[in-house]
């Protein structure tokens, strides 16, 4: 792979490291996986794109991120106030965003940002990659943070311990309104830089996007072993990217695209399930 | 301290299977006292517990929490100023969270969200207060607590309930899930603590030498309603033969 | 343990992938073999798979070979389909561009808007767009500017417009049946539209998600039309089956986009040969390989000369007769439905 296919995947790892990023806060400090991502992502990704074409694409990232936050607090009033149960009330808002998305598009599912009238921060090859990691490196500085405070100690406890956290003096509902909110902002955040990367928006962008993130932050998990938020939010970081690499590499090894889904698949069940393999290993040999 | 008058849970109300939890008890806890719950399964010690935090509604009487009305509270409004421990070690704790979060996760409650949630002077006294524990756990402040035995656990969720000394300890059995040596030294920290601190606190228990040899005044509770109230020397001059008696079936 | 052999796997991948890497450039850049002619390499990069999509690669492929360019000999074709997901439309577009290939075919829309970031430097030859203009890919149909140009799959709503009127006169509302998710059906159905109301029809139009949302739109807006009409909407395309039955339940003769829609149960089409599309696009490839420039190649769109497709079973049970213009149409091509429907035990011819 030559040194600009890797910058490349690279660059689209780190997008796609924002996607995971958003994703830890569900799925590892919340233990609750969140299907809205699929739909989030690409309201983000809408919300900037026509942004971006009406001259403002800053504030279209910013715009993107307040979508999100309010995608994830409608699912979290569904299952907070409305008590459905988790994956379903997930399900359930991405589907109303298929819609939504449509809308803010104004009834075009597919829009090209090939032709904007002020360029976008993504805009500069030469610059794109150092931006990235500027933006990713503010993020995971900004959670860091978040987590050291006791509204971040708050939702991890929340999310480790709900029974406990029920009984005492926190707020379940908020904590959830929280975690989804700022998830799902995460995850349009990542939308929209995507749109900005590739010059395009589509509302059928979102597929696939839950298995995506996730698979980042089990192969970083696979990598960094050891546990603490620290870890946990480099982890994804370089999850994400190294699962680009890896599968730009699988591609110009011959792997047809069309098998991906199935590598991911497997990769990520595997790595799941490692440690419970590990101790089927040690009981027969413990047994031999 | 704490005034229960004529309160009453009821569940499944207005069904053929309605039962009274709680039938119309009324009782009075004085500041400093340290009371100690005992009946059979089902008398409804935990109900009593579930409706003064709050996890059960009364459907008839008020409950009254130094001088306030706490009947219509939420729950996690009145866990501001009640603690409670519960039979299962993992139920007070966060298993993924350190020994220094967890307690963290208690002492700061009362600050700020944004404020920083474990400052070093407070490392200091977390492991201070740790340390008056005798088991070691100063030295354990970076570890998960999913890793620690149960009653470590338990140990550190009696200091996560005493930090901010709250109006009222409520005690679920605390070390029934305990092996015999640490139920054994976690008792002895109970008392300790309440001791020192001058805790209202509750303790149900199913040992009936632990119920007479803790605590100023014993309760037993039958089917709903208290019906025996001990204090003094009548709680003294006890046997736990004499307790079976008082456990109706 | 984990840790260890997680590394092992890395190390080795990376290894492997710079000799695979090594040894691809050198077979791209250099590459005569034995001197009769250069050797080209493309990418072809698809969206989905899909009826309509694959008979354009297959007839492409068919093409290339047939102009003389046979895969594995003076030519490598290097395909890729993205399995729906467009996440994995830049990775792929991103390994064309570190083999070099001398060329990028994109099959639908997002394909080539993702190609379009790489053709500064690689020629785009797109397929299946039916609104380039509109997706920002080419400045103007005839002159696109850029680098990139193709073939578009643009029904031509206003010639199956016409056919409506000949074969339905007395037909006063149409409706339109498609997912506001798909752009080309967006384009096609607002352009059927504006058309359609041009000349005095009334036109209503109801959408669906996917088939079980579109079965219930077919049934409601089947009851209140004369005639339907769907573009080539591909989820429409994929239960043609199912929502033809419908229609044809209601008496509604239903006009689409596709000749693979009438043969699946649609009533009547003005039609492009998606065989045609795809050979097209092999000989622009073919021409921009040799030297064209990409940007000064007029996009090619299908109006003229189309052929007329009429599904006999339909016709037989809508009791339609067809008007001497059309049946004298010697582009006329009457479809015998697929045999898989035999239950009404009339066999089609």
């Amino acid at each position: 792979m030559s040194t600009g296919v890797i910058i490349r995947a690279v660059e689209l790892g780190l997008i796609f490291s924002v996607l995971s990023l958003g994703e830890y806060i569900t799925v590892k400090v919340m233990d609750s996986p969140d299907l809205t991502v699929d739909g989030s992502f690409v309201t983000g990704g809408c919300t900037a794109a026509m942004l971006t074409l009406a001259g403002f694409p800053n504030l279209g990232l910013a715009a993107a991120f307040v979508a999100g936050l309010l995608c994830g607090c409608v699912t979290a009033f569904l299952q907070t106030k409305m008590k459905i149960q988790g994956l379903l009330a997930g399900i359930l808002t991405m589907t109303a965003l298929y819609s939504v998305n449509l809308r803010i598009m104004q009834g075009a599912p597919n829009v090209s940002l090939y032709a904007v009238p002020k360029p976008t921060i993504l805009n500069n090859p030469a610059t794109v990659l150092y931006v990235l990691i500027a933006i990713v490196a503010l993020i995971a500085l900004l959670m860091y943070a978040f987590f050291k405070t006791n509204l971040g100690l708050m939702l991890r406890a929340a999310g480790d311990n709900e029974e406990m956290i029920r009984s005492s003096s926190v707020n379940v509902d908020s904590m959830k309104f929280l975690g989804f909110a700022l998830s799902n902002g995460l995850v349009a955040l990542s939308g929209a830089l995507l749109v900005q990367f590739q010059k395009f928006a589509d509302v059928t962008g979102g597929t696939g996007m839950l298995v995506l993130g996730l698979a980042g932050i089990i192969i970083g998990e696979a990598v960094f072993r050891r546990s603490g938020i620290g870890f946990g939010l480099a982890a994804s970081i370089t999850g994400a990217i190294l699962y680009r690499l890896l599968y730009t590499l699988a591609l110009q090894l011959g792997f047809p695209a069309t098998d991906m889904n199935l590598v991911s698949a497997v990769l990520v069940a595997v790595t799941i399930s490692i440690p419970h393999l590990q101790k089927l290993k040690k009981k027969r040999g413990s047994h031999a | 301290m704490l005034e229960l008058k004529d309160v009453s849970v009821i569940f499944n109300q207005g069904t053929s299977l309605e039962k009274r939890a709680l039938d119309e008890v009324s009782v009075h806890i004085p500041e400093g006292q340290f009371v100690t719950v005992l009946g059979s399964n089902g008398a409804g010690k935990s109900t009593f517990f579930n409706v003064i935090t709050g996890a059960a509604p009364a459907a008839e009487g008020t409950i009254v929490l130094d001088g306030q009305d706490i009947t219509a509270q939420k729950e996690h409004v009145r866990s501001r100023s009640i603690g409670r421990l519960f039979q299962n070690p993992e139920h007070g704790t966060a298993p993924h969270l350190t020994v220094e979060e967890n307690l963290a996760l208690a002492y700061s409650r009362s600050r700020g969200p944004f404020s920083r949630a474990i400052r070093k002077e407070e490392q200091a006294l977390f492991r201070e207060k740790l340390k008056t524990l005798d088991m070691g756990l100063e030295d354990r402040l970076k570890t998960p607590i999913g890793l620690l035995s149960g009653g470590q656990r338990q140990a550190v969720a009696l200091m996560m309930a005493v930090l901010n000394p709250p109006k009222l300890l409520l005690l679920d059995e605390h070390t029934a899930a305990l092996d015999p040596k640490s139920a054994r030294k976690i008792l002895e920290i109970t008392n300790d603590l309440v001791r020192r601190e001058h805790m209202t606190a509750l303790m149900i228990t199913h040992n009936m030498t632990d119920g007479l040899t803790n605590g100023d005044r014993l309760l037993i509770f039958n089917d709903g309603k208290i019906t025996q109230d001990f204090s003094g020397e009548g709680k003294k001059k006890l046997k736990p033969a004499d307790l079976l008696d008082f456990y109706e079936v | 343990m984990k840790t260890n052999l997680m590394k092992k796997l890395t190390v080795t991948a990376l290894a492997m992938g710079m000799l695979a890497g090594c040894g691809q450039s050198d077979g791209a850049n250099t590459g005569n073999t034995d001197g009769t002619g250069r050797h080209f390499t493309i990418g072809v990069a698809q969206l989905v798979d899909h009826t309509s999509l694959n008979t354009i690669r297959d007839a492409m492929f068919d093409e290339f070979e047939e102009l003389g360019y046979k895969d594995g000999d003076n030519f490598t074709i290097d395909y890729q389909n993205a399995a729906g997901q467009i996440s994995n439309l830049d990775t792929i577009m991103n390994g064309y561009a570190s083999e070099g290939v001398d060329a990028i075919v994109a099959i639908a829309t997002p394909t080539a808007q993702t190609a379009q970031n790489y053709s500064t430097d690689i020629p785009v030859i797109f397929s299946a767009v039916s609104d380039p203009v509109g997706a920002g890919l080419v400045e103007t149909l005839e002159a696109p500017g850029g680098n990139i140009t193709g073939t578009s799959d643009e029904v031509q709503v206003d010639q199956i417009a016409d056919l409506i009127k000949e074969i339905c006169p007395d037909a006063k509302t149409i409706g339109m049946l498609y997912n506001a998710g798909e752009a080309n059906s967006v384009t096609n159905t607002t352009n059927f539209k504006k058309y359609a109301e041009s000349l005095g029809y009334t036109v209503e139009e109801a959408t669906g998600t996917d088939l079980t949302t579109l079965q219930q739109a077919a049934d409601v807006l089947a009851s209140k039309v004369d005639v339907m009409f769907s573009p080539n909407d591909n989820t429409v395309a994929s239960g043609m089956t199912a929502l033809s039955q419908i229609a044809l339940d209601h008496k509604v003769p239903y006009f689409v986009g596709a000749d693979s829609m009438v043969q699946d149960g649609g009533f009547a089409t003005v039609g492009i040969d998606y065989e045609q599309l795809g050979r097209e696009t092999a000989k622009m490839v073919v021409d921009v390989l040799n030297g064209e420039k990409a940007g000064e190649i007029p996009v090619k769109v299908f109006k003229d000369d189309l052929n007329v497709y009429v599904n006999e079973k339909a016709l037989k049970d809508l009791g339609i007769e067809l008007p001497a213009e059309v049946k004298n149409n010697d582009k006329l091509i009457m479809v015998a439905e697929k045999t898989d429907d035999q239950t009404e035990g009339e066999t089609a011819e």
